[in-house]
Order: structure tokens, then C-alpha cells, then sequence
């Protein structure tokens, strides 16, 4: 067996996938067809619902896999040939010639700048913005190296020109290169190959091939400030701003005849998104949005629809499009479409048309669906094993992840790869940590003594021409080296490059520096590689700095030589000044206690629990209730197989009771909870009202979630009426035997979004109603084919590729009338007929009211945050959301983790969800914490805060402003002659500390300090900077 | 009076330096010994110095040293920049040394001199002290939010009695009701005087603490000339306030710098001017309806109204209407320390808190009591402070503090 791991694709589910695998011990090799990983999230402008810059918040983590020396990059490749068993499997992969050495080139840009091939389409800007035949896809691209188009080359294809190569001065350009052939074997394989946005594809009536009209992806491009308008709202065909914007939803998607069946699931969300950003962009620019319906059913997304509507006047227009088309001279676009709410076919003229276009499966996934031999679907995704659990693919050892294997959004997706990567974990489990890197130094750290004179050695990077051509580097040179304290100065043209590193440690060690700099590139990329350069020669590697005159000189004043060399003589004297104050700072190491507390015994917390207790830890396992299973024990079938859902959960309970690494408190709660990660001390009161303590390193939080129990609908009171009650309470009563009485009705009337999507009370969507409420129609049609159905709703929230046709099938068995918020359905009670009512709903589709008579209300109400949740929030310190379920580090990247370490959320806790999400998340939570588990100890950062205590007032400002609750109060006593008191003092748990220096610069008497930024530090880089004659 | 706008006229950045001397030579004397010649070691106010209480401080061995010729010595050490400036020294001084304005006048050397930096030791980094210094950079003009003004007060930027409100304001961004001592004492004032009350949008940080907390005296000139400016364009006559510390400022500090100011200016604080319509029967006071305070009360005498005045029988008055109060029902009971014995707060002119001053502040708290369930006071530093310190204890969980203002204020009937 192997102890190392291939994933095919790099975008975020690759990228996720492969960090977590090295962090649970394996080695990855990272496959990615296109010269960059990043893949589509690269491309978005912002994520909603904070509206972050998308690559800014993805970058982090493309460089993270960069600089992991356990992720074998393998940009521009592609598989090939896969054989072998779970594993044991030998995999043969194509390395594509980029026709440029990858070890050489630093990404200067040297070559672009100088290639005279007139400029081409560029893809990453999805066709709209332009590139050279030597290109980077983009700025932020990772690996940074560059590739020749062979097709466009004039080098390649007839052989002249070659220019390139004479300007490029790392000599990286290699025309000769050929397509290559590499081995790899690996014990297991993830597919997390993605999805493409359909254009051309689409039917005619969307009007694709109009210039004003582009799909979404396109328009992110258009969006972007590093996009083809440099961030303007343009529209293709005269680049003028758009006054109209016209978004359509469902351009070609949930079409079972002319487009893709399925519903793409991100879209409503992303419209929305887009709409708001193009109304901060430009304000005079109207944005209407053609919907059919609003899917919104993630965590505050329906309140974010709601946002863009009342807060951004984005118009929000209930339609059927009928076509699209182009006005001669004008371009602009007539839209003809059916008003749903009026009923009547109107016309609509827009500058600009935004469709939302079907995602599908990225070009090539049936390939290599036959090269992995693993099956596809009806959809043309790869098809999963069990719908429960979707990440197992066909074929045993390969797993999928990612929009690959059907429409997820990006928290799913990284929660998901989070799951995989766990997953992938177990199976391998017996060769962890067999195939990792781990870096040793050979010579030992010297002492470097406060009172030793800095000597300090500085190195300047030319980078080819990217920085020297701005930037006067020699110049730079003589004005540094003249400096008090700098020993030695030179320049070069890569500093990154590894003789470039062997010049460092001979510096160091030659004219025994204790002070090193380098001015080049971004510290973000490139300060590990020259702290680790200097730890090589025995410095530590705080006594390193890093400045950044690319970013800062060479790129942004372009036209400024004088001006650009200048800034960098300041940065750097800047940058010198602060080194003399660098004081070597050590790393401790934590030790891990190796078990986990698993917080609830539903599905959710039993699937952690497994997942975690298969990897070897010891798992204990805290069920508030008597028996295991939460809401799973009451509900009768499953979506969408219909499989009894205690045939689902006993076997599952089986093996959590079963386990011999897993403890169960049944009946029990938690008491108390101190300290950190690693290093929790839980007291449980168990059933028996004994405390009992127990020594956790990582908590899971699944608390789940619980059904809102109305107690009016439309006025009236429902709490003692028997023949109205809720979609839970119907399962319920399903599963017993006694089912006559369904017999007996004769019509039922199900209303959606009772009590859930208001203006007030609860105001979101909480996501699993319309797919419980569907499966139930089936339910009770199978018990009585004769019952009449009537379901009330306002939009139908299920994305789930395999939703559109069981909704279809469900047509046929029941009537579906659509209500609005604004006219709810009446009830009424029939005095005449025992246990009937009569309900009055406008109906939006016919735009008249209708009255219907039924014998059963059933009420699909929205599930809210467990009883207690705050209490328990209070004891691990972490934060709960406006509608009270635990609020995640980061709603994108860190949907598992929250923001203090050692501690993660997964299943209905979060967020109201269904079982395939519950379990996809649980298993992703199990493996964030399996990863702590696994290190047996952690590194603490020397770059934390410390705080000075006889200055310390204890205040608690920084307490309350550590956004890790790293900081706590102690108290200590003091004695004087004239009082005795107990004061507060802060202290800050070097565990938990990230750097951050919140708190530094909270505290009102200057008691905290961050380590490598203290205020001495900063202040005399301003003084360096203000007051040049002084240094 | 001195015709300062004149002056002020030719002042422009060149002749700055020169108008800087002038005055400066009129709070400032380089020559510390001269200053404390007079000691002759008995050592009273070593044993009265209330920071000696929680750490090592003798002003008498200090001043010793600097008579000796160690003045280098003593400012290089930095130790003078603990001083609380309580004056309690000076109480007990038989030769009446001021040593707090010695400290004063060495904080100017230690700055200009030795190149130390007072910001380690102010409070709150500084903020607030900032605020002050950038209000004296004479290019600056602040525009200063009127927003806690209440709807009924009517103001103006011309007439004749001024209402100061000083550093309240901007405290109101960190701490909490404290625009409830400004609010009471406009709406006293206002219901008191005919004309709407002079609160002005411009109006500068009178310099209390960059003249004592700092020793920035460059800084405390620039904002009394610009006050000054701003009292001659608005043709006030009164300047009323509501603190103890622009109280002492604008009645002992700025007649130093400025001839004619005691006689040009009526400078009143709050209670003065509340004592004086009372006696004119103008104010009377009444039992509210509804008591939302506690009966048993006491008043916390702070430093700057007490033994920072030795002319003003301030103190006097204050117990005079508060010992008036007890005829509506009120109690009030003094503290063993009171009037110019009056325990320090711990921190005055936004000098650093720490441990120790938590301790002094402790202190106080206990006395206060022992005796009463509101502590009434004056100065809204000492309020700060005094809050701060009983959130943290729950000995005194049921001890109110308050300012005076914002207890009259629902006591006062305007007899007119």
C-alpha cells in the first residue's frame, strides 16, 4: 500500500483535498490540465455573502500548496492511464511541454513583455481579455512560470523570431521540450475535476451570439478589476456602461427538452451577487433580475435575495422567457417574456444581457471517466456509489469531490473536500506520515545576544528585468551598503533561485551575519524560502526580513524610475533599521491529548465519530437524549430511494455502540469545559448525575437542529387540533402500522414555508422542507393512490441534481398552487363537517384566489437551532449567528472550523440541511480535527503577543477583541499598605495566539505587544522613513 | 485687558518662536533649585505622598538629590513622570513648595531636554492627549459634534456667558453617560439665563493635561491663545464649566499667561454659579417626584477643587447645598478623607493607570462606602476612573457614582 495520494484538479476542491490529505500524513501529487491551479474560483470577482475578492481569499491557499513541500505540483499535466487496485494503483501522467524549464523561470515576465506575436483571446478572462503566445494564465497564477502557446509561437511553428529566449536571463526557455511520460504510484485517487458554464451550447432564443449578451462567468471577468475593463461595467460591443442590466436565472437549465435538466444550484445566489456589485460599481446602472424562482436555501442566502432587492433597489421580475433578441444598430437586446405575477407577455429593452447558463461537467470528464473506469450519470457527472455518500465513486479508492460529481456551492465544496480528504485518510491509514517531508537542519541555530552589534547582510533582487528595469537595483546597492550596521549588500537577478540560497548561507556563515534581508517579491510567497535559507545557516529565523520592492516599486510606479528607486531605498532603510531590533524568537511545541469529544449523538455526531474513531483515536461521544440517531429515529423514508430510514440509521448506531474506541455518554450534558486545543478538560454530567472529567484534544459540535412548532397559522389557533401538524409529526405517524386514516382522507393540503421566509420571526429558508415535503406526497400516494394532494408554496428550494425529476414525477401525483408572502393562505375551520377545513389561497400562476376543502393540514415548518445552544457557545467560547446556530470561521473557506482553533462544527448545528450534507460535513469535520490528532503536537508561532503584566490594568478590552479567544484573565493578588486587592491580569494562550496584534493595539496602557511587530519595532521604521539624516 | 489679538495678529509661524518665549518665560523657570531651595528635609511630604503609599516615591529625597546637583540624575531616570501631582505635598509643606509644578516644569525639561517620551505613560496611548495636541497646531480649527446638546437648550456662538464643555465630548466614544454631566449643566444654565447659552462648534481643549500629564507647555500656550481668540470673537463675559480641571486651568493657569484675563474673565465653575443663584434666590431646590438615586450620599473633593485652589471657598459651597439637600431627604455623610484631605483618584491628567493607582482607587471606593450609596463628584476623570475600578469589584456593587450636575440637575426649580 501507498502512503501518498493523486487528486485531479486543482481547483478549491483539489486544492482543499490535497491540504488536508499532507496535514493527515500523505504525500499528493496534484494533476491540473491548465498551466494554474485555482481553477473557477480564481476567475470569480467576489464571493457573496461577504463580497471578499475571491482570489484574494483563495490565493492564501494556492501559495500554501506552492510552498508545501509534501504537494507534488503538477500544473499542465494530465492522466493518462490508471491501473492497479485500492491502495496499489500505477498511474501514467502526461507532462505537457510548456516549453519552458519550470526550475528556472521565476515568473518575471521578461518574455511576454518582449513577444511580438500580436495578442490572442485570453481564456482565463473567458475569451474577453487579450494574451501574448507566452503567457501567465494570470498575475496570481501558481506555479508562477510561464507557457508558450505552441499553436501561436512563431518560434514553434515556423521558426522564427525567438525572442523570448534572448531576453529571457534565467535562460528557462526551452523550445525543444516534448511531451513526457511520468510514473506515479499512489494508494488512492481523488477526482475533484470541476465544471465548465455553457455559452454556445445554449439554444438560440437565449441569444448567446448577440455581443451584449454573455453568461455569468464572463461577466465575473467583466467585474473584476484585474479583468478585461480593468473593474468598469462595460458591454463587449462599444465598451460603453451599460444602463440597463438585464440578469436572467435559469437560462437553459431545469429544460428537460432544449437545455440541461438539472438546476446548476449556485445561481440565484451568484446573480444576486452580481447585481449588488454591479450597483457599488456603477450607480446609475438599473439591474433587473428575470427569475422564475428563488432557490436561496443556504445559510442567509434567502436574506441575502432580500438585501439585494430592498437595500440595492436590484428589481426582481417573476418571468418566463420566451427570447432574446438583438436591435440592429443600437445592440442592445429585447427580452420577450411572460410577467408570472401579471399574467401578461410583455417586452423588455436591456444594454446589457447576464444569463446564468447551466453549469455541466468540465470538457473531458467522460474521458476520464473511461480512463479511471469509474461510471458517469444520466447528468454526466461522475456517479456516486450511495447517494448517502456521495464522495465514493464507482470504483473502490477513487473518490470524487467538487462540482464533479453534481452542483454544489463553494462552502459545500471545500466542506466536502474536507470529507474526502478524511475519508481518503482512513483507507490509507495504515502508511501515514510513510512518504512525508519532513525538514531537518544540520547546522545548529548560533546564539544571537540583544547587546551583539547588528550585522546585517542585505540582498536585492533584479527579478530578469521585472524589478531592474524599474528600479535603479545598483544604485539601490551603493546607497545601502553605505548604511550603519549593513555589512553587505549585493544584488542578483533571482534571489529565489536555490544558488541564490547556497549565496545566502555562505553569506551568513562567511561574514557571520546576524541579520538578514532580502528585497524582492512578496513576503506572501517567498518569506518561508528565505527564513528556511537562513535556519539552513544557523540563523533564526526571526532575524530575518523581507521587503517588498516589486509590489511596491516596480510594478506600481512603472513610469517613475526615479520615484520607484527612491521608494525602495526608503523600504529597504526602513526594513534595515528594524532589523537591528529583531530579537531570535523561539517556537514551542504543544502536546495533543489524541481523543476527540463528538457533541451529539445524530447522524452528524455519529459519523464524526466513526470517522474519527477509525483512524485510532479515542472518541467520546455525548448524546443529551437516551438513545442515539437524533431526528433520524422519527422519520420513516429517505429521499430520494425511498430506503426505510431505520434500516439507514440502526446499522449505523450498531457500529458507534459497537466500536471499541468509541465512549458513549447517553443522557448526559456537558458541565464545564477548559482549555485549549489539544488541551481540553470536559466535565459531563452523565446519566448516573456523576461528573466525570475527561482529557479531549479536538471538540465536533453536532448539536443538530429541531423542528419549529407552530402555534397559529393564518391567525388561527392549531395547537389542539389534531388533523394539522407538522411534516416531522407525519413521519412520525407513518411509521407506525396504524395507517387507516390515511385511507379514509380524502384530500390533504400541504403548506410550504409556514412559519419560515417571513419578514420577521424566522426569516430563512431552511432548506430540506420542499424535498421532505415531496418525498411524503409520494409517501402518502403509495399508501393511498386515491388521496388528493394540494401543496401551497412560494418557491420550491432543492437543488440536488437528482431533484428536477423526482419534482417532475411529483406533479403527476399532486396539485401544486403557488402563494406569495404578501397574500398567505387563509384557514378556516368547518363547523359543519367534523375535522375539515377550508382554505383560501391566491394562487399566483391562475392570478385568482382558490378555495379549498381538505380533511389534513400538514405544515412544513422550518427546523431552528437546538434548546441550549447558547450556554453551550458560552463554555467553548465560540460564536453563535443572528438566527442562533453556530456561526463558522469563515462562510467560504472555513465552513468546518471556527475561528479558535481545535474545535469544529458540522451537520444541522450550522445550518439546517439533509442527511447527504450532514454526513458530507461530518466526515470533513472528522478529518479537520484528525488532522491535530495526528501531529501529536503542534508548533506555537514565536510571532504571538505578549503581554507585560505589571502594566497590564486587566481591562479585558483585548480579551473581548481576540477574535481566537486566545487571551483570558487571571487573577493575581497584590498587597499594599493601604488596600489588599485581587487585580486582573491578562494572559494569552500561545496555542491560540495567531499574530494578529489586535489586542497590541486595543490595550489602552500599551501592556501587549505582538513578538517581530512590537511598537519599538514599527516606530523606528517610521523614524527610519521620516527622519532619514538619523540613520 | 492685553490686547492678545493684536499680538496674535503679528504671531505667524516666523515670529513664533519669539511669542513662545514670552510666554513660556511666564510658566517656566529652568532652574529647578532655585524652585526647591527653600526645603530643609523635614520630610512631611514624603510621609503624605499618596503614591508612596503603593510604591517606592520620596519627593523629599528627591528634591534632596536636586539640590545636591543631581538634577540630571533624577530627570534621566524618568521618575518624576510617575508623580500623581496631588498636591497633597504642597498641603503639608511648611516653606509651601510646589512641588507638583516643579514636576510640572520638569516634565517641559525632560521632553525638550532629554528627549523623553511621555507617551509609554498616558493613558490610553495617548488618544485623548493627542486629541489636545492636534487641536494646538495653530493651522487647526476642530469641528467639534454638538449632537448631545438637548432639544430645549438653545446656544450661540455669540453672547455673554460661555459654557465650556471641555475634553466630555470626546470621552464619550470610550466610556460610557458621561454626556450626561454636560447635558445637566446646560440645561441648568440655560434655564437659569435669559440669553441661549455661548457653546461654541470651534471650541479648543483649554490644555490642562499637556500643561500638568505631559509637560507640553508649547502645546498648552498655542490653545490658550487660540481660547483666547475664540472668547474675543464671541464676546463672552462668563466662562462657565463643568470639570475640575478647566475650572483651575482657566482660573489660576491662564492669569499667568495673560495679564488682564481674571479681570476680563468671569471664570465660574458649576457648582460656584448653582451656589451663587441659589443664595440670589433664583434656584431653589426640590424634592423630584421620583427619587431615582440613592439618599445617602457623599462627595469625593477631586485634587483640582480642592488643593489646587487654595482662593475659592468652593468646597465650602458644595457642602453648604449638599448639606442643604438633607431638608428634601437627602443624607449626607463625609468620608475620613475629605476636602483638601481628599484621597487621590490614582490618575490625574490622563497619567498612566496601573496596578498601583488601582489600589489607590480601591482606597477611596472603601471610604466611600463605608459611608454612603452615591458618591458624588466633580471632575469626570476621577468619575472614569472611580467607575471603572467598581465594575471590577463586587464590594462595591452598590455604590453609585455620579457627577453633582447630574444629580441637581433633577432637583433645581428656576424661581423667576
Amino acid at each position: 500500500m501507498e502512503g501518498s495520494v493523486l487528486v485531479i484538479g486543482g481547483g478549491i476542491a483539489g486544492i482543499q483535498t490535497s491540504l488536508d490529505l499532507t496535514e493527515l500524513g500523505f504525500k499528493v501529487y496534484l494533476v491540473e490540465r491548465t498551466p494554474s491551479i485555482g481553477g473557477r474560483m480564481a476567475q470569480l470577482d467576489k464571493t457573496f455573502p461577504t463580497n471578499d475578492c475571491s482570489l484574494c481569499i483563495l490565493a492564501p491557499k494556492m501559495v500554501e500548496v506552492f510552498r508545501n513541500p509534501n504537494i507534488e505540483l503538477m500544473t499542465y499535466h494530465e492522466v493518462k492511464e490508471v491501473e492497479g487496485k485500492p491502495g496499489n494503483f500505477e498511474v501514467t501522467i502526461l507532462k505537457k511541454p510548456r516549453y519552458i524549464e519550470e526550475s528556472k523561470c521565476k515568473g518575471c515576465g521578461d518574455c511576454a513583455a518582449k513577444c511580438p506575436k500580436i495578442e490572442v483571446p485570453n481564456l482565463f478572462d473567458m475569451n474577453l481579455g487579450k494574451r501574448k503566445s507566452i503567457y501567465i494564465p494570470f498575475p496570481q497564477a501558481v506555479p508562477p512560470v510561464y507557457v508558450i502557446d505552441p499553436k501561436l509561437c512563431l518560434k514553434l511553428t515556423k521558426d522564427v523570431c525567438g525572442v523570448c529566449s534572448k531576453v529571457c536571463k534565467a535562460e528557462a526557455i526551452n523550445y525543444d521540450q516534448k511531451i513526457e511520460e511520468i510514473e506515479i504510484k499512489v494508494g488512492a485517487i481523488v477526482v475533484s475535476t470541476g465544471f465548465d458554464m455553457f455559452g454556445e451550447e445554449l439554444s438560440s432564443r437565449w441569444g448567446y451570439e448577440y455581443k451584449n449578451v454573455v453568461n455569468a462567468l464572463e461577466y465575473e471577468r467583466i467585474l473584476c478589476a484585474s479583468g478585461p475593463f480593468a473593474g468598469h461595467v462595460l458591454r463587449p460591443s462599444d465598451q460603453k456602461e451599460p444602463e440597463k442590466i438585464a440578469f436572467i436565472q435559469c437560462a437553459g437549465s431545469r429544460d428537460l427538452q432544449e437545455g440541461i435538466p438539472y438546476c446548476s444550484s449556485v445561481c440565484c445566489m451568484y446573480t444576486a451577487k452580481e447585481a449588488i456589485i454591479t450597483k457599488e460599481h456603477s450607480e446609475n446602472a438599473e439591474c433587473f433580475i428575470f427569475k422564475h424562482e428563488i432557490r436561496a436555501f443556504g445559510k442567509n442566502f434567502y436574506e441575502f435575495t432580500r438585501r439585494a432587492e430592498e437595500e440595492y433597489n436590484v428589481n426582481y421580475i417573476q418571468t418566463k422567457i420566451s427570447s432574446i433578441e438583438e436591435e440592429k444598430d443600437s445592440n442592445d437586446l429585447i427580452i420577450y417574456y411572460e410577467d408570472l405575477e401579471e399574467g401578461s407577455f410583455k417586452d423588455f429593452k436591456a444594454n446589457l444581457v447576464v444569463l446564468a447558463t447551466p453549469l455541466v461537467p468540465s470538457i473531458g470528464t467522460r474521458d476520464l471517466a473511461s480512463i479511471l473506469d469509474i461510471e458517469i450519470d444520466s447528468y454526466g457527472f461522475f456517479r456516486e456509489k450511495n447517494s448517502f455518500y456521495k464522495s465514493l465513486s464507482s470504483r473502490k479508492g477513487i473518490f470524487l469531490t467538487g462540482f464533479c460529481q453534481g452542483p454544489l456551492d463553494i462552502p459545500e465544496t471545500v466542506a466536502n473536500a474536507s470529507g474526502v480528504a478524511s475519508e481518503v485518510a482512513t483507507l490509507l491509514s495504515s502508511k501515514k506520515f510513510t512518504q512525508i517531508k519532513e525538514k531537518v537542519f544540520e547546522i545548529s541555530e548560533k546564539q544571537v545576544k540583544n547587546s551583539e552589534i547588528p550585522r546585517i547582510g542585505v540582498l536585492i533582487c533584479h527579478c530578469g528585468i521585472n524589478i531592474g528595469k524599474y528600479v535603479n537595483v545598483p544604485s539601490v546597492v551603493e546607497y545601502i551598503a553605505q548604511l550603519p550596521n549593513v555589512v553587505h549588500c549585493e544584488d542578483n537577478l533571482y534571489s529565489c533561485s536555490s544558488d541564490s540560497q547556497e549565496r545566502i548561507k555562505e553569506l551568513i556563515i562567511d561574514k557571520n551575519l546576524n541579520r538578514f534581508i532580502v528585497a524582492s517579491c512578496t513576503p506572501r510567497t517567498h518569506e518561508s524560502l528565505f527564513q528556511e535559507t537562513c535556519q539552513e545557516a544557523g540563523l533564526n529565523k526571526y532575524l530575518f526580513e523581507m521587503v517588498n520592492i516589486r509590489d511596491q516599486c516596480s510594478w506600481v510606479h512603472m513610469n517613475e524610475i526615479e520615484a520607484a528607486t527612491l521608494k525602495a531605498k526608503d523600504l529597504i532603510r526602513m526594513a534595515v533599521a528594524k532589523s537591528k531590533l529583531l530579537i531570535p524568537q523561539k517556537e514551542d511545541s504543544l502536546k495533543i491529548t489524541p481523543t476527540a469529544l463528538v457533541i451529539g449523538g445524530g447522524i452528524s455526531g455519529m459519523t464524526a465519530g466513526l470517522d474519527i474513531a477509525n483512524k485510532g483515536f479515542d472518541v467520546f461521544l455525548i448524546e443529551i437524549e437516551e438513545e442515539l440517531g437524533g431526528n433520524l429515529r422519527y422519520l420513516n423514508k429517505l429521499f430520494p430511494n425511498h430506503d426505510k430510514a431505520s434500516d439507514f440509521v440502526n446499522p449505523i448506531i450498531e457500529k458507534v455502540e459497537n466500536h471499541n474506541k468509541i465512549q458513549i455518554f447517553r443522557n448526559s450534558v456537558i458541565r464545564d469545559i477548559k482549555g485549549y486545543i489539544g488541551n481540553y478538560n470536559v466535565i459531563i454530567l452523565n446519566s448516573d448525575k456523576h461528573e466525570v472529567e475527561l482529557k479531549i484534544g479536538t471538540i465536533i459540535v453536532a448539536t443538530g437542529a429541531k423542528e419549529l412548532k407552530l402555534k397559529h397559522i393564518s391567525g388561527t389557533n392549531i395547537e389542539k387540533e389534531s388533523n394539522i401538524f407538522t411534516q416531522l409529526e407525519l413521519e412520525k405517524k407513518l411509521d407506525k402500522k396504524e395507517i387507516g386514516w390515511i385511507k379514509k382522507s380524502k384530500r390533504i393540503t400541504m403548506i410550504l414555508c409556514a412559519g419560515a421566509r417571513q419578514d420577521e420571526g424566522i426569516t430563512y429558508c431552511s432548506n430540506i422542507c420542499c424535498c421532505v415535503s415531496l418525498k411524503n406526497i409520494r409517501v402518502l400516494k403509495e399508501i393511498n393512490p386515491d388521496l388528493q394532494i394540494i401543496v401551497l408554496y412560494r418557491d420550491l428550494q432543492m437543488a440536488k441534481k437528482e431533484f428536477e425529476n423526482y419534482y417532475r414525477e411529483r406533479r403527476n401525483d399532486a396539485i401544486f398552487l403557488r402563494y406569495s408572502l404578501d397574500k398567505a393562505p387563509k384557514l378556516r375551520k368547518n363547523t359543519k363537517k367534523d375535522e375539515s377545513y377550508s382554505i383560501t389561497v391566491f394562487d399566483t400562476n391562475l392570478q385568482d384566489y382558490v378555495e379549498i376543502e381538505s380533511d389534513m393540514i400538514i405544515l412544513s415548518t422550518p427546523m431552528i437551532p437546538q434548546d441550549g445552544l447558547e450556554e453551550l457557545a458560552k463554555m467553548l467560547k465560540v460564536p453563535l449567528d443572528q438566527s442562533g446556530f453556530f456561526l463558522e470561521a469563515h462562510v467560504k473557506l472555513r465552513p468546518l472550523d471556527f475561528a479558535t482553533d481545535g474545535i469544529f462544527l458540522c451537520g444541522c448545528a450550522q445550518w439546517p440541511k439533509n442527511i447527504q450534507d450532514s454526513i458530507s460535513q461530518a466526515k470533513g469535520a472528522a478529518g479537520r480535527a484528525s488532522r491535530f490528532l495526528n501531529a501529536k503536537e503542534i508548533q506555537t508561532s514565536g510571532l504571538i503577543s505578549e503581554v507585560k503584566e505589571g502594566k497590564c490594568i486587566g481591562c479585558g478590552k483585548c480579551v473581548e477583541t481576540c477574535p481566537y479567544n486566545a487571551i483570558e484573565l487571571v487573577e493575581v493578588s497584590r498587597d499594599y499598605e493601604i488596600a489588599s486587592l485581587i487585580i486582573n491580569k491578562s494572559s494569552v494562550n500561545a496555542a491560540l495566539c495567531k499574530g494578529c496584534g489586535t489586542c497590541a493595539a486595543t490595550c489602552p496602557v500599551g501592556a501587549i505587544s505582538v513578538k517581530h511587530y512590537d511598537f519599538n519595532q514599527i516606530n523606528v521604521m517610521i523614524d527610519a522613513y521620516l527622519l532619514e539624516k538619523s540613520y | 485687558m492685553l490686547k492678545i489679538t493684536q499680538i496674535q495678529n503679528k504671531m505667524d509661524k516666523d515670529s513664533n518662536k519669539k511669542n513662545l518665549d514670552y510666554y513660556l518665560n511666564r510658566i517656566y523657570n529652568s532652574n529647578l533649585r532655585n524652585l526647591l531651595n527653600k526645603c530643609y528635609q523635614c520630610v512631611r511630604c514624603s510621609g503624605v505622598c499618596q503614591l508612596s503609599k503603593v510604591q517606592k516615591f520620596t519627593p523629599s529625597r528627591i528634591i534632596q538629590k536636586i539640590l545636591e546637583g543631581f538634577e540630571k540624575k533624577v530627570l534621566e531616570s524618568g521618575v518624576l513622570w510617575d508623580c500623581l501631582m496631588c498636591n497633597s505635598c504642597l498641603q503639608n509643606c511648611p516653606e509651601d513648595i510646589n512641588f507638583a509644578d516643579v514636576v510640572r516644569i520638569a516634565k517641559w525639561k525632560m521632553l525638550t531636554e532629554y528627549n523623553q517620551d511621555s507617551e509609554g505613560l498616558v493613558a490610553h496611548k495617548g488618544v485623548y492627549t493627542s486629541i489636545a495636541e492636534i487641536m494646538s497646531n495653530l493651522d487647526v480649527s476642530p469641528k467639534r459634534n454638538l449632537d448631545w446638546i438637548p432639544e430645549e437648550c438653545e446656544i450661540s456662538d455669540k453672547g455673554d456667558v460661555l459654557y465650556h464643555v471641555g475634553c466630555l465630548p470626546f470621552f464619550t466614544f470610550e466610556f460610557d453617560n458621561l454626556e450626561r454631566i454636560s447635558k445637566s449643566t446646560l440645561e441648568i444654565l440655560s434655564e437659569c439665563e435669559e440669553d441661549p447659552i455661548v457653546v461654541l462648534e470651534n471650541e479648543y481643549c483649554c490644555g490642562h493635561d499637556l500643561y500638568w500629564g505631559q509637560g507640553n507647555l508649547e502645546a498648552f500656550i498655542n490653545l490658550a491663545i487660540k481660547n483666547i481668540r475664540n472668547f474675543e470673537n464671541s464676546h463672552i463675559s462668563t466662562i462657565i464649566v463643568s470639570c475640575a480641571e478647566g475650572y483651575r486651568t482657566f482660573k489660576i493657569d491662564y492669569p499667568k499667561l495673560f495679564d488682564n484675563f481674571s479681570e476680563t474673565y468671569d471664570v465660574k465653575h458649576i457648582i460656584e454659579y448653582i451656589y451663587e443663584k441659589w443664595k440670589e434666590g433664583i434656584i431653589s431646590f426640590i424634592k423630584p417626584e421620583k427619587m431615582d438615586f440613592p439618599k445617602k450620599i457623599t462627595f469625593h473633593d477631586p485634587c483640582r477643587l480642592s488643593r489646587f485652589l487654595s482662593n475659592t471657598n468652593i468646597m465650602d459651597q458644595i457642602r453648604a447645598i449638599l448639606n442643604h439637600l438633607t431638608e428634601i431627604g437627602l443624607e449626607f455623610y463625609e468620608m475620613k478623607h475629605n476636602k483638601e484631605n481628599s484621597l487621590c483618584c490614582g490618575v490625574s491628567s490622563w497619567t498612566n493607570c496601573n496596578e498601583r493607582s488601582k489600589a489607590l482607587r480601591y482606597k477611596r471606593l472603601s471610604e466611600a462606602n463605608n459611608v454612603a450609596s452615591l458618591m458624588l463628584t466633580s471632575c469626570p476623570k476621577c468619575i472614569i476612573h472611580f467607575r471603572c475600578l467598581k465594575d471590577d469589584y463586587e464590594e462595591f456593587s452598590s455604590l453609585e457614582i455620579m457627577d453633582i450636575t447630574e444629580m441637581l440637575v433633577n432637583l433645581i426649580k428656576i424661581n423667576k
